[in-house]
C-alpha cells in the first residue's frame, strides 16, 4: 500500500477525493483520517474482520482521555455578572422553582431520550388547589417544554427525562387529563402549547354524555421557564379525543392525540 | 459511574449493524458506531441508571441520536470524536464489505427492492414522491391529483411495508 493511500482524504463526501472520487480499489484504505492501523502494523489492513476494526478502534476509546469540565469557570462568571448586575435585581425576578418529581426506573419509558438540557422545574402558573410547573427541555436543536401539576395529595405530567421518543419528538409532550385523588367531581385538562398560542380546543367525550363536547380553554404564557402553558377543570371521567392550539388569528399551532402533538 | 469500555465490548457490534441497516454504508455505520461511543465515554458522568438493561438502553438512545443527526444534516457528526482527539476508524473496501456481510445489506436492499415493487404503483410514485424527491405533502397530493390526506395515507402505508421489509430480514 501506499503512503499516499494512507494519507486518508480529510471529510468523506460526494465529489471529494480527487481522481479517486466515488470510487475505490480493493484494498485501499478509505479512513478519512490517517491511522497507523490497530496496533501499528500497516500490514494488517484489508484482513480484519468487522470484530477486529470494533478492538481497534475500542483500544483507542480505552486510552481516551475525557476532557474535565470547567464548571468552576462558569459558575464564576455568572457569580461576577450577578454582582456587576446588581444582586437585588438579580434575585427579584427570579423564578420560584418546583421540586422535580423523582421517576422510578420502570416508570421511565422504553428508550426515553436523554435531553441535553432541561431547565429545573419552575412554577408557572397557580389557581385553587393546584400548581403548574414547567421545564424547558433540549434534545439537539429541538426544544419542548414538560409541565407537571401537582395538588394536595399529588400531581401529574411530564418529566423531561422521561418523554417516549415519540413525545419528545412532537412539538410539545400531549395533554393531560388527570383526576386528582381524593376528588370525585373534576379533574384537570393540563399541557404546553407553543409560542403564540391564545387557545386550545380541547375535544372531549364526557363520562354519561352522548357526544363529544368542544371546550375552549385559554392559554397563557411565562416567561421563565419560557412556556405557553393551559389548565382547566374539566368533569371527572373526561377522555380526550383531540386538541388543537390556535393562535389569536385563529390558526393552528399544533394538534394533539393522546400519543403526540404535532 | 458506567464502564463505558465493558458497554463498547457488549454492544458495538449490534450497534454497528443497527447503523449499517439503517445507512446501508459500512463505512458510515463504523463512523456513527465510534462519533455514539465517543459520546457515551463524553457524558458517562451524566448516566443515573443502576442496570445493565439502563445502560444499554442508554447506549442506543445515543445511538438514535447519533443517527437522527445523520439523517438531519446528511452528514456523520464527528463532534465528540473530535473533543475526545479520536479518528473515526479507517478500514478498506475488502472491511467495508465484510462490515455490509455482517448486516445483511445485500439480502436487505433485495427485501426493500422486492417491497418496492410490490407496493401498489399509486403507493409507490406517492413514496417517490414524498422520500426520493422530498416534496411536501400538498405538493404531492397535487401531482398525484388526490387530497393531501390520501397522499399522506398512500405514503405512510409504503413506509410501513418498507419497514416491514427491513424488520424481516434482520429477524431471520
Amino acid at each position: 500500500m501506499s503512503e499516499h493511500a494512507m494519507d486518508g482524504a480529510g471529510e468523506r463526501g460526494p465529489g471529494e477525493g480527487g481522481d479517486m472520487a466515488g470510487e475505490r480499489r480493493p484494498g485501499e484504505r478509505v479512513g478519512a483520517f490517517g491511522e497507523r492501523g490497530p496496533e501499528g502494523v500497516l500490514g494488517t489492513f484489508g484482513e480484519r474482520t468487522p470484530d477486529e476494526v470494533l478492538a481497534a478502534f475500542g483500544a483507542r476509546l480505552r486510552a481516551a482521555r475525557v476532557p474535565r469540565r470547567r464548571r468552576w469557570r462558569r459558575v464564576l462568571a455568572l457569580v461576577v455578572v450577578v454582582i456587576a448586575a446588581g444582586g437585588a435585581t438579580a434575585t427579584a425576578g427570579s423564578a420560584l422553582w418546583a421540586s422535580a418529581p423523582e421517576v422510578s426506573a420502570p416508570g421511565r419509558p422504553a428508550s426515553a431520550p436523554r435531553p441535553d438540557t432541561a431547565s429545573r422545574p419552575a412554577y408557572v402558573a397557580r389557581g385553587r388547589g393546584w400548581r403548574l410547573s414547567a421545564s424547558s427541555c433540549r434534545f439537539g436543536e429541538r426544544a419542548t417544554v414538560a409541565v407537571f401539576l401537582t395538588v394536595a395529595h399529588g400531581g401529574a405530567g411530564w418529566r423531561c427525562d422521561a418523554l417516549a421518543p415519540a413525545v419528545a419528538a412532537g412539538v410539545t409532550p400531549p395533554p393531560v387529563i388527570f383526576a386528582p385523588p381524593r376528588t370525585r367531581t373534576h379533574a384537570f385538562l393540563f399541557g404546553a402549547a407553543p409560542a403564540g398560542t391564545v387557545r386550545v380546543q380541547a375535544l372531549l367525550i364526557e363520562h354519561g354524555a352522548p357526544h363529544a363536547v368542544l371546550r375552549d380553554v385559554p392559554a397563557r404564557a411565562a416567561e421563565r421557564p419560557k412556556a405557553t402553558v393551559y389548565v382547566a377543570r374539566v368533569p371527572a371521567g373526561a377522555r380526550l379525543l383531540t386538541a388543537v392550539g390556535l393562535d389569536a388569528r385563529g390558526r393552528p399551532t399544533m394538534r394533539c392525540d393522546q400519543e403526540t402533538c404535532r | 459511574m458506567v464502564d463505558v469500555a465493558d458497554l463498547y465490548d457488549r454492544l458495538s457490534r449490534p450497534v454497528l449493524v443497527f447503523f449499517a441497516r439503517r445507512t446501508c454504508d459500512g463505512e458510515l455505520a463504523l463512523d456513527l458506531t465510534a462519533e455514539t461511543f465517543a459520546r457515551a465515554l463524553e457524558g458517562q458522568a451524566r448516566f443515573r441508571g443502576s442496570t445493565d438493561a439502563e445502560a444499554a438502553a442508554w447506549v442506543w438512545g445515543i445511538a438514535r441520536n447519533v443517527l437522527g443527526d445523520f439523517f438531519k444534516r446528511g452528514q456523520a457528526e464527528r463532534r465528540a470524536l473530535r473533543r475526545l482527539g479520536l479518528e473515526p476508524p479507517a478500514v478498506t473496501c475488502d472491511e467495508i464489505e465484510r462490515i455490509e456481510q455482517l448486516a445483511g445489506l445485500s439480502e436487505l436492499r433485495g427485501a426493500v427492492a422486492d417491497a418496492l415493487a410490490a407496493l401498489g404503483a399509486r403507493d409507490r410514485e406517492a413514496l417517490r414522491l414524498r422520500v426520493v424527491d422530498e416534496l411536501e405533502y400538498p405538493v404531492v397530493a397535487g401531482r398525484l391529483g388526490v387530497s393531501e390526506q390520501t397522499a399522506r395515507a398512500r405514503v405512510s402505508r409504503g413506509l410501513r411495508r418498507l419497514a416491514a421489509a427491513l424488520e424481516e430480514p434482520a429477524s431471520a
